[in-house]
């Protein structure tokens, strides 16, 4: 992983790091990759890629409307919380 | 140089649940922020997603009505980006294996008929809303939105005008709504419509740069959409300035359009497939099941308007264009007998009135009863067609009870004959003058104590016999 | 030969639900391991009340009232809930996990909460807690749900087998872990790594109460998508097992640590009656690679939702919304985690997809064809579970060291399989070494059983 496509991952994960932890987690990344050569280099074919663990198909739920939890404990974890609302910075549309 | 516009549109309509998609929070408009939210529809850790069957079921129904075919084994993936409507930072969509593909709709314009071809349609779950505070610079988020299920249905980049796409755009709506999928009203946003637009010079195989307008709350904001962004390639065409291929928001007040966050321009959202939600299998029997519960669709309504009823086309057509006004238009025909007159009475009057009144044709709101009483009232000449057109206002608005309202304002045109033949002479008596001009061969004075006559029976009697009567007592004895 | 675990000896002498968990709240209160996060006396001393009204009405079950600690990645309702993260240090949902509540119906009474690695992305040293101190070595290092039972101060734990760490924590901390198969175990209310393979599994001094506890613990869960139909299990632990062959996989003879532990392992099943058999596999060498590929993947999905909006960890500095999310993140995620999440956008990029993402799941495909190849004449299959020791202090920083372990671990992870760890034997310094047998996917009661013919 190259120097630009590390910052644009760490970006898109929104990390932004300075120093050494910044060199530290190159680095691992880094030696993670060059541990994972062996499986980017094998040559599997057209085998088809196994997604699902077991061979179920999904059991659908019936279209009832329930409240499991109430707003007030769900708001209780915000970090800000203002009318009911989630409080963010202002963005755009 | 002859331009042309080629366009593909990506519609999203919210489906008709109780519930939402992966979690059983309830779905509705006008809950407080956050009523309608739970741990999963809030992004916790630890929540799994379980697909609401009927969510299936309408995405079925809105592959059927759009001539697609059902994938036999469906699957969900998760696309992932920040913004805080998303709660999960990751929104559950369908991308390697969509419930419907390769369909069909067809539309009339001012060309004809055309055949819009529909690439795929797929289930996804909605994100949140966000309200602003620019005094305390802050953004309100509220996740009631937030995992309500959508079918977002992919054209083809089949349009070549803006007529076009307005026209498919209806269409579409009216078929959703028909089929009982989306309630597709773009004032609350429960359709919207994001357009891929590109042009080129006319007979070029290829096309020109695509860019995408979102944020159109309305048909005519999208026929403006379109017109600005025509214009805005065609000059960037003429004048040799790059066009780049990006993602526009359109605002309305300035009616332009203007190039989005930087969110909507990543790129890559990292898809990949959703191992908490196994494959959903679609048997032809699941799928025979859907298609057998579909109501009857809009252009088979139109063909039996029109060959079993006799309904003029352009009337069937009008008649068939939303669910609840074909329903009253149905069962006022059944209860009063006389389809025609039932179809006359709801193109002329109710479409007019709802006009007037700007009430959405889908709010029209009318008891078939009601209005088959009056029909049967004007035809048994009990009821005047200009006191039944005041009737028609007045259930219109009011909800009448009919009966009592024509007794209460005295419209019945039943008057007794020798009051009526007394009251004209008398009219004829107070009014000499009109007389004579008519005797003198000014005929229109005929239309004056005709006037006076109506005003004084407030429109009861038959026009026909009151004027019948007036000229046998102008005629000179 | 049956096993006698900490159950008994818990048992022994005691009259009461109460005294035990006083017992436990007691050793708890003297951990010197740092292997509990969290724990609830006020929870923990209602359920033991309740408990001793049972066992006094006579409605008992094998484990009613015993105490347990659960990972700190299971929920529980109101109840600190941080997956061993900054991000979640001050998170307490307002709804608890699943196996919570069926244990909570079985009358187990919760002590509190086990130190983890973060968010079962990190390693030993990543816990934002601090790293957990090995029972039998100070100066090396263990997982929490492993070490509270190994030291005696719980007799039971619940932990999330994510990547195969669990069962070399508990096997080299000398006790077991029995991992169900996939879809055994409802994974709701628990703060999820690699959705498509991860399990709960239990730990205990001995197969048959790791048993008993998963027993408790498993069943259909409409909650859960990926929850098996199955209503409920039973082990059979005394399924006849000897006559079986076992595949012993040379492909994890790399070093004299995991030699010894394949031959102490081997030595075990021959006294059992198990035919030990050497097998060299194809893909065996590739499901530590596709593992990581697809726990990056996941496991960077999974972390997405902490953005420090609607609860958790927010830097108390920001100008805007990307600074609300990057300091956030920043700080409230540690190092470990962030490489998987950085990893995981990496292989999921367009550009790479096919090359680490894809690939994974095609070896994912191909090494479940070869397993169950295998296991048509082999329903058991040995490795050994470490390439070392225990993980000194410090040395597992990163996660270097967790990742190399993960070679041996990795099967039953990335197809789901029933495994149990276990020690086989001691090395020179009287650490336990790891093994583990797993066996085909619904395959679990005759793993466990071999394990317990073992003498585990």
């Amino acid at each position: 992983m190259d120097t630009e496509k590390f910052d644009v991952y760490c970006r898109f994960n929104k990390f932004v790091l300075e120093g050494e932890e910044k060199e530290e987690l190159r680095d691992l990344i880094r030696w993670q990759l060059s541990q994972l050569a062996p499986l980017a280099e094998l040559d599997c074919g057209d085998t088809p890629p196994m997604i699902y663990l077991t061979s179920l198909r999904q059991v659908l739920r019936e279209d009832v409307a329930e409240q499991t939890v109430s707003r007030e404990e769900i708001l209780a974890c915000a970090p800000e919380e203002m009318d009911g609302a989630y409080v963010t910075p202002r963005v755009a549309d | 140089m002859a331009y042309e516009v080629v366009m593909g549109l990506e519609v999203h309509a919210e489906l008709a649940t109780n519930s939402k998609i992966f979690c059983a929070c309830p779905v509705g408009y006008g809950a407080e922020a956050n009523q309608n939210v739970c741990p999963a529809c809030a992004g916790m850790p630890g929540l799994l997603p379980v697909t609401n069957k009927k969510v299936v079921e309408l995405a079925i129904a809105a592959g059927l009505v759009t001539n697609c075919k059902i994938s036999p084994v469906t699957t969900f993936d998760k696309k992932n980006y920040y913004y805080p409507d998303l709660s999960n930072s990751y929104q559950i969509t369908q991308l390697y294996a969509p419930i419907c593909r390769d369909g069909y709709v067809e539309v009339r314009t001012s060309q004809g008929v055309k055949r819009i071809g529909i690439k795929q349609i797929h289930m996804e779950e909605d994100a949140g809303k966000l309200t602003h505070d620019d005094t305390l610079g802050v953004s309100l988020v509220d996740y009631n939105r937030c995992s309500v299920p959508l079918v977002e249905i992919v054209s083809k980049p089949d349009f070549r005008s803006a007529e076009e796409v307005i026209a498919y755009l209806e269409k579409l709506r009216s078929l959703l709504r028909f089929a009982g999928v989306a309630r597709a009203r773009f004032e609350e946003g429960s359709i919207r419509c994001d357009v891929n637009l590109s042009v080129r010079e006319k007979g070029d195989p290829n096309f020109g740069v695509r860019t995408e307008i979102k944020n159109m709350n309305s048909l005519s904001a999208i026929e403006r959409a379109i017109a600005y962004e025509t214009e805005r390639h065609i000059d960037a065409i003429e004048w040799g300035e790059p066009l780049i291929q990006e993602t526009r928001r359109w605002d309305d007040a300035k009616n332009a359009s203007f190039a989005m966050r930087e969110k909507e321009n990543a790129g890559d959202y990292f898809y990949f497939p959703d191992a908490d939600l196994a494959p959903i299998e679609i048997s032809s029997q699941w799928i025979e099941q859907v298609r057998a519960a579909l109501p009857e669709m809009p252009d088979r309504k139109q063909e039996r308007y029109v060959q079993e009823w006799g309904i003029r086309d352009k009337d069937a057509a009008l008649l068939s264009q939303s669910p609840s006004l074909a329903r009253i238009f149905e069962q006022s025909a059944d209860l009063c007998g006389n389809p025609k007159e039932a179809a006359n009475w709801l193109v002329g009057e109710g479409l007019a009135l709802a006009k007037k009144h700007a009430v959405p044709i889908d709010d029209l709101e009318l008891d078939p009863h009601k209005l088959a009483y009056l029909i049967r009232a004007v035809e048994d000449r009990t009821l005047t067609r200009v006191n039944g057109k005041k009737l028609f206002a007045a259930i219109f608005s009011d909800d009448v009870d009919p009966e009592a309202y024509v007794k209460e304002h005295n419209l019945d045109a039943a008057v007794d004959q020798g009051a009526l033949e007394k009251l004209l002479a008398s009219i004829v008596a107070e009014n000499p003058k009109s007389v004579a001009d008519y005797q003198g061969g000014k005929t229109k004075a005929l239309d004056f104590l005709f006037g006076q006559a109506m005003r004084q029976l407030k429109g009861a009697g038959d026009p026909g016999e009151i004027r019948r009567i007036l000229e046998e007592l102008l005629r000179p004895q | 030969m049956a096993a006698k675990g900490f159950c008994d000896d818990w048992k022994a002498g005691e009259n009461a639900a109460m005294a035990w968990t006083e017992k436990a709240l007691a050793a708890a209160g003297a951990d010197t391991l740092n292997c509990l996060t969290l724990v609830d006396r006020q929870r923990a001393e209602a359920q033991s009340r309740e408990a001793q009204r049972r066992i006094d009405a006579g409605l008992t079950g094998p484990l009613t009232g015993l105490p347990y600690v659960a990972e700190d990645g299971i929920m529980v309702e109101h109840q600190i809930s941080s997956g061993g993260s900054r991000m979640l240090a001050n998170f307490a949902p307002p709804f608890g996990a699943e196996v919570i509540r069926r244990l909570d119906e079985a009358g187990l009474v919760l002590l509190g909460k086990a130190n983890m690695g973060e968010l079962k992305m990190g390693g030993e040293e990543s816990s934002y807690f601090g790293p957990v101190t090995h029972p039998l070595d100070a100066g090396r290092r263990s997982g929490g749900a492993a070490a509270a039972v190994a030291a005696g101060i719980v007799p039971l734990a619940l932990a999330v087998d994510s990547l195969g760490e669990v069962r070399r924590q508990a096997a080299q901390a000398g006790v077991v872990c029995c991992k169900p198969s996939y879809g055994t175990v409802s994974r709701f209310g628990v703060i999820a790594n690699v959705s498509s393979c991860e399990q709960i599994a239990a730990i205990a001094p001995v197969v048959a109460e790791a048993a008993e506890l998963l027993h408790l613990a498993a069943g259909h869960d409409p909650k859960d998508g990926a929850s098996l139909p199955q209503e409920a299990y039973t082990y059979d632990l005394s399924q006849e097992i000897a006559g079986k062959k076992a595949a012993v996989l040379v492909d994890y003879q790399t070093n004299d640590y995991d030699r010894r532990c394949l031959e102490q392992g081997v030595s075990l099943l021959r006294r059992a009656g198990i035919e030990p058999v050497e097998v060299k596999t194809r893909y065996a060498a590739y499901a530590h690679l596709a593992l990581t590929a697809i726990a990056a993947a996941e496991g960077c999905n999974n972390v997405s939702r902490f953005d420090g909006v609607k609860y958790g960890y927010r830097a108390p500095e920001y100008k805007n919304m990307e600074e609300l999310y990057c300091n956030s993140r920043s700080q409230g995620l540690g190092m470990e985690v962030k490489r998987d999440a950085v990893l995981g956008v990496y292989v999921l990029a367009k550009e790479q997809y096919q090359t680490y993402y894809y690939k994974a799941l095609q070896v994912r495909h191909l090494l479940w064809q070869e397993m169950n190849d295998l296991f048509r004449e082999y329903p058991l299959v040995l490795t050994p579970l470490a390439a070392g020791p225990p993980y000194a202090a410090g040395e597992d920083r990163g996660g270097r060291l967790s990742f190399r372990d993960r070679f041996y671990a990795a099967i039953p992870s990335l197809l789901g399989l029933p495994a149990v760890a276990f020690s086989v034997g001691r090395d020179q310094a009287g650490l336990p070494l790891p093994c583990q047998l797993f066996g085909a996917q619904g395959q679990d009661g005759a793993v466990f059983a071999a394990a317990a013919a073992l003498g585990k």
